[in-house]
């Protein structure tokens, strides 16, 4: 039941956001940018807080019997490539899509980084059967 | 045979291992990079082509090389055999050895010397051309190839048996209810020249039993496993193509495990090939200790 109610509060901001950006596009067009901005982060960061993270954890819990650290490893760099995505977009809409490259590739590279530990030791396992 | 497996295992699987790994670099690189793609899938299969190419490559050259050598040894041994065999007179009719066997032997050998691996070779090279240039496909070209490869093989070994059946010798101790399941097993798990593999071992088998009334059996043993060593190399050389090929399917393109796939599959006809000459070279082996053995006894 919580769960629907939250649901329902985030579908009544979400029109509440499109109205009142609306608005604004009408009052001051110098100023939505900043303002579509703001909301965003806002609610970008409502929504992970309330659903998406929440979310997560169960998520994590139900997988808890995997061996090792891969369902955390695989189901966090997903949330993290998922979060990084959505602010990579914000800033391509914006018109700087040069810089939302490189940040995609920062953070394709930080997830890598989370993985390396494990990569490395498949790579070694592997490598043990080269004969030189 | 543990030291041979292990030298085959070693060199090939080391060769596979560096496949996947590339492999997995280049999944990674696809990750970083999905805009250079299609270029990391270029790089990767000539990193697969000139680490994968080259244990198949050998084969090639050592069945090559065992071809010449038998085929040399034959031109040097078959006048003498034929001179004795004309000298020692009435003592062969029991073993009914026919001398037309043995250039027969020698025809087949020097066939494949000059035809039959050439033909693979080109077969193999069809292979790549058609996987890295899906645009011109040889595919048909290098399955025609193979297919009459071992259309020709088979009917060699075919007319083989005939010869040896025909002399009516004994048949093979083997070929009792208990080798049936066996021979059923290899026949169906070998891809392509399985059941050609038992027929013409039940052949080679034919003979050499008959033949073991003469020498010792510790002897046809030691000829049988020298000359089928290499067919068997060769044979788990493909085998470890497939198997990577296999393997690395679930993450891999498809032309790099189609490549990995034709390579074993030439491989397979290369070890009929080397399977013809390693027929003839247990003919002639046989043949030559029961000719020394009877100048001996008759003296």
């Amino acid at each position: 039941m919580a769960l629907l109610g939250i649901l329902m509060v985030t579908l009544f901001q979400l029109v509440v956001i499109y109205l009142l950006l609306l608005i604004v596009s009408f009052a001051s067009k110098s100023l939505q940018p900043i303002i579509y901005a703001a909301i965003f982060f806002f609610f970008l960061s409502y929504v992970g807080m309330t659903i998406i993270i929440p979310f997560g954890k169960t998520f994590l819990n139900l997988f808890e019997p995997l061996p090792g650290s891969y369902a955390k490893l695989l189901i966090g760099s997903v949330f993290l490539y998922y979060f990084s995505e959505m602010i990579v977009k914000h800033v391509a809409e914006a018109g700087y899509d040069s810089i939302a490259e490189v940040a995609t590739l920062a953070i394709k590279i930080a997830i890598l980084t989370l993985w390396l530990p494990q990569l490395s030791m498949l790579i070694e396992t592997l490598s043990k059967f080269i004969i030189k | 045979m543990m030291p041979m497996l292990e030298s085959v295992i070693g060199t090939v699987l080391s060769s596979f291992i560096i496949v996947i790994i590339s492999t997995f670099m280049a999944l990674l690189l696809d990750f970083l990079f999905p805009s250079f793609s299609r270029w990391t899938r270029t790089f990767l299969f000539f990193i697969v082509l000139t680490v994968v190419l080259y244990p198949a490559y050998e084969h090639l050259q050592m069945i090559r090389s065992i071809t010449q050598t038998v085929a040399t040894m034959f031109i040097s041994v078959y006048p003498l055999l034929t001179a004795s065999i004309l000298a020692s007179g009435g003592s062969f009719s029991m073993l009914n050895f026919q001398p037309a066997m043995l250039l027969f032997a020698n025809g087949a050998v020097i066939l494949s010397d000059k035809i039959l691996i050439p033909m693979l070779s080109a077969a193999l090279l069809f292979d790549i051309v058609s996987r890295f240039h899906p645009a011109i496909p040889f595919t048909r070209m290098s399955d025609l190839l193979r297919g009459s490869l071992i259309g020709l093989v088979s009917a060699l070994v075919a007319a083989y048996s005939i010869f040896i059946t025909a002399g009516g010798t004994i048949s093979w101790a083997l070929t009792g209810v208990t080798s049936e399941p066996i021979k059923k097993l290899i026949s169906q798990n070998i891809p392509l020249v399985g059941s050609f593999m038992t027929d013409s071992l039940g052949a080679i088998g034919r003979y050499s039993s008959g033949a073991s009334v003469f020498i010792g059996a510790w002897l046809i043993v030691t000829i049988w496993s020298v000359a089928l060593l290499p067919t068997l190399k060769t044979l788990l050389t493909g085998f470890l193509y497939r198997w990577t090929a296999a393997l690395i399917e679930p993450f891999a393109n498809e032309d790099i495990t189609g490549i990995l796939d034709d390579i074993g599959k030439t491989l397979f006809v290369l070890c009929a090939v080397s399977f013809l000459v390693a027929f003839a070279f247990i003919y002639t082996a046989l043949f030559t200790v029961i000719l020394v053995k009877l100048i001996t006894v008759v003296k």
